[in-house]
């Protein structure tokens, strides 16, 4: 009896409890006072704000409330903060509707995050948000870097930033010129005529390491810049660029290679591992008794390219010869096997005039002049490739062989520079006037095109000219060719040429020039870019940020 | 027989309990525990480095080069505690290596050698005169730790330390630097040795004149390469992976060498000689690779 009174008891309790629950007032069936939203548009104001520091930051959203601006309910707040583990505190920037303000946090690869709060006054202050990541970054970004000598003994240095030329750069263009002179009160003592970017660090980690330029001067001296401020940070006249340097050593140039950072000296060839060394400690061992012909060399700057990622036809040796590996956890130069079109250990009589290589490395390609008889051709040589699942290895060998035609020849003798595309089978022929290409592929000649795809006008001439690539892809091409890329690469990555020319001694005029038809080599000056003020052109490079 | 099976176990049952139910008595620290020993880096890294896994020691150097007119100075080797501290001064026994110490009579003192109250480390504290000898002569004292009443000796690999002093560049205690020694100077031991062996003063004084080698505890100068404290500041060496880690110690070597030719060239009646070690007597030689 008990027990049924106790369950009687539940049962009226929770009836009870549901009764009075039910009791509740909705007031959402009650009269509703609409407000007008607050409306934030960020239409064609970019998500990543990326800003110079010390530079001018300014975001204008369209603010409205219903059909006005509401102006006179409305109160903004613009805050920064650099989330870490020791600091998430916004610090308010602007109380303006409009943000105008000169940046001057700390350069970083992390973005900072900005926040406009819009505060709604006649609405029990609610509150509207809206997020930005802004990276502030050196003034002196990726673009187009510039040596030039105004009076023929010291050198300075011009930087181009352009939305062509600059990756995530949408602002105006700027070009900062005599970079060193500006800040050391004069330009350097020598003449720089050969730059080379190079990221000390991994490639592989955006925004980590140290971006560079070494600059090689018209005595084989070398100087080494950090492009954050284009300070000067290692000389070869001290121990912060090579350890020892032998009677009479002079560098000839530089190049990114696989993992290493290579110099081509008259003393041989020296390397180290960028990731983390910056110095030439020691000669490259496996290159010893090596010399380039002409000191022309096929390079790739893929970091993932282990096999033949250097290539050169030896003066001393008469063969062509590869280096696969580093010097630092093993390396090995090795020959080609030849094959019915040609033998690449018996190049005696051959000069090597050009050179380039496909960036995966897999064809060296390069341009010989015949000593005995001065015709020209062009020899592609296939590299080593590991056995897979589906093919057998394929060992390093000959390829094949185009004949450049009597009119091709013409062009070389005159040539100023000569390049090859990197990604298309065409030979980029710069004389004092014009730029012609030459296209190779099929059957056994090379096809001249003898109309110029770019004249010079005005009494200028061509003094150089090379194929455009930014600089994140001549310091380690596996950055913009992955997938998705690490570096975003630009529109005229590959697709554009350099050019310098002059008019008199010392005025000089970039050029930048897209190419329209990659496959035939047509260019498009109407749509390029013009750089003048130059003194006497000295080198032209892209650097990488 | 049911009953009889089933009060046996019972009796065993409770014998079980009872047996489970004796108390153990808790194991406590004893003072009589406490033990001392010199430092090591490889057991606590915020040690004063100087121990040398090759030797067994915990070396120690003293130099008068930045103190040429001073007549003595006070080394304190440090001696670390293992165990409780305590609240009272506690005196730490030690003996002399007669047989291996050179230091002549005179030439130096242990004033004394003690674990203070509160504290996990302690030291002796050794007075070294400054004598004229001292230009061309490296002193070594030998100690080892002893056990007392109070304190016992600790593991024995690190019971034994040699303090040794000079007017010369001060020799190099950690490993780090001791391996940059070796790849440098020419011996019989690997180029990657940390063993001091054939360690000698002016082989030093020849390595840091040749290179200018006398600023590594400056951070302006050499950033992150710099010497730290936890190195122990060394001046006069950089660590051994610097120049490993860029091939540059060939360099270095090469450098070295061509000094040494030089300074042998000029002065023929007084070439450079290893003045200490194995090697003592012998021409000093930069490796070559």
């Amino acid at each position: 009896m008990k027990i049924k009174i106790f369950i009687y008891s539940i049962v009226i309790t929770c009836c009870a409890s549901l009764f009075l629950s039910s009791c509740y007032d909705d007031k959402s069936t009650l009269a509703t006072n609409f407000i007008d939203e607050v409306l934030i548009d960020t239409t064609g104001i970019r998500q990543e704000q990326f800003i110079g520091y010390q530079e001018l930051l300014t975001i204008d959203p369209a603010i409205t409330v219903g059909s006005t601006d509401g102006e006179s309910r409305l109160e903004y707040e613009w805050s920064m903060a650099y989330f870490s583990k020791s600091n998430s505190e916004f610090e308010v920037i602007s109380t303006d509707k409009r943000l105008s303000e000169v940046i001057s946090r700390p350069i970083s690869s992390a973005p900072y995050t900005l926040k406009l709060t819009v505060t709604d006054t006649a609405n029990d202050n609610l509150q509207y948000l809206c997020l930005w990541n802004v990276y502030v970054q050196s003034s002196f970004l990726d673009g187009l870097l510039i040596s030039d000598t105004k009076d023929g003994t010291s050198s300075d240095l011009t930087l181009v930033l352009n939305n062509q030329l600059t990756v995530n750069y949408d602002k105006e263009e700027k070009v900062y010129r005599q970079i060193l002179e500006k800040a050391n009160g004069a330009p350097y003592n020598k003449l720089m005529t050969a730059l080379t970017y190079e990221k000390f660090g991994n490639a592989m980690i955006a925004g980590s390491g140290d971006n560079q330029v070494w600059a090689i001067t018209s005595d084989g001296d070398c100087l080494r810049f950090d492009t954050e401020d284009f300070s000067i940070n290692g000389t070869s006249d001290d121990e912060s660029i090579i350890t020892y340097k032998p009677a009479g050593f002079q560098f000839k140039s530089l190049f990114r290679s696989y993992q290493m950072f290579v110099a081509h000296t008259t003393a041989g060839f020296y390397s180290f591992m960028n990731v983390s060394v910056n110095t030439f400690g020691w000669y490259d061992a496996a290159m010893t008794g090596y010399i380039p012909d002409n000191g022309v060399i096929a390079a790739t700057s893929s970091s993932s390219v282990y096999y033949n990622h250097t290539v050169w036809l030896d003066q001393v040796k008469g063969a062509f010869y590869s280096y696969s590996g580093s010097a630092s956890f093993g390396a090995s130069v090795g020959h080609y096997q030849s094959n019915m079109v040609f033998d690449p250990n018996a190049m005696a009589d051959q000069t090597a005039v050009a050179a380039g290589i496909k960036e995966d490395g897999s064809i060296a390609t390069f341009l010989l002049k015949e000593k005995s008889s001065g015709s020209y051709a062009i020899y592609t040589l296939g590299q080593y490739r590991e056995a897979e699942e589906t093919a057998p290895a394929t060992p390093a060998s000959a390829r094949n062989k185009y004949v450049i035609p009597n009119e091709g020849r013409a062009l070389l003798d005159d040539a100023v520079s000569i390049f090859f595309a990197q990604r298309e089978n065409v030979l980029y022929v710069a004389t004092e006037n014009g730029i012609y290409a030459i296209l190779y592929g099929s059957g056994d000649n090379a096809v001249v095109s003898t109309t110029p795809k770019y004249s010079t006008t005005g009494g200028e001439t061509i003094v150089k000219a090379k194929l455009y690539q930014q600089g994140h892809h001549t310091n380690d091409n596996a950055t913009t060719t992955g997938t998705p890329p690490l570096i975003t690469p630009l529109a005229w990555n590959n697709k554009a040429i350099i050019l310098a020319t002059q008019k008199g001694d010392f005025e000089g005029k970039v050029n930048v020039i897209p190419i329209s038809q990659a496959g035939i080599g047509t260019l498009d000056p109407s749509n390029g870019l013009v750089y003048d003020g130059f003194g006497k052109i000295l080198d032209v490079t892209t650097i990488g940020y | 027989m049911k009953r009889i099976f089933i009060n046996f176990w019972i009796i065993i049952g409770l014998l079980i309990v009872v047996n489970s139910c004796e108390t153990d008595d808790i194991g406590f620290y004893k003072e009589g525990y406490d033990a001392v020993r010199f430092p090591a880096t490889s057991l606590e890294f915020t040690e004063p480095v100087g121990y040398n896994s090759e030797s067994g020691l915990f070396l120690a150097v003293c130099s008068f080069i930045d103190s040429p007119f001073a007549t003595d100075t006070i080394y304190e080797l440090p001696v670390m505690l293992i165990g409780h501290t305590s609240n009272v001064d506690r005196t730490i026994s030690y003996r002399i290596d007669e047989e291996k110490t050179n230091a002549p009579a005179g030439s130096y003192e242990i004033v004394d050698a003690v674990l203070p109250a509160d504290s996990t480390s302690g030291f002796i504290r050794i007075q070294l005169l400054n004598r004229e000898e001292l230009n061309d002569t490296t002193y070594q004292v030998y100690l080892t730790l002893e056990g007392t009443n109070e304190l016992s000796r600790g593991p024995v690999e690190y019971s034994s330390a040699m303090l040794s002093w000079n007017n010369a560049i001060p020799m190099p205690t950690n490993a780090n630097f001791i391996r940059t020694y070796n790849m440098l100077i020419k011996s019989s031991l690997s180029f990657v040795s940390t063993s001091t062996s054939n360690y000698s003063p002016n082989a030093l004084k020849a390595i840091v004149t040749a290179l200018g080698w006398n600023d590594w505890d400056d951070i302006n100068v050499h950033g992150s390469k710099y010497n730290s404290p936890a190195t122990g500041s060394y001046k006069y060496l950089p660590r051994y992976v610097w120049i490993y880690i860029d091939t540059s110690y060939k360099s270095y070597a090469l450098k070295l060498a061509d000094y040494i030719s030089a300074y042998n060239a000029s002065h023929p009646d007084a070439p450079l000689k290893h003045d200490a070690g194995n090697l003592k007597g012998q021409l000093i030689e930069a490796r070559s690779y």
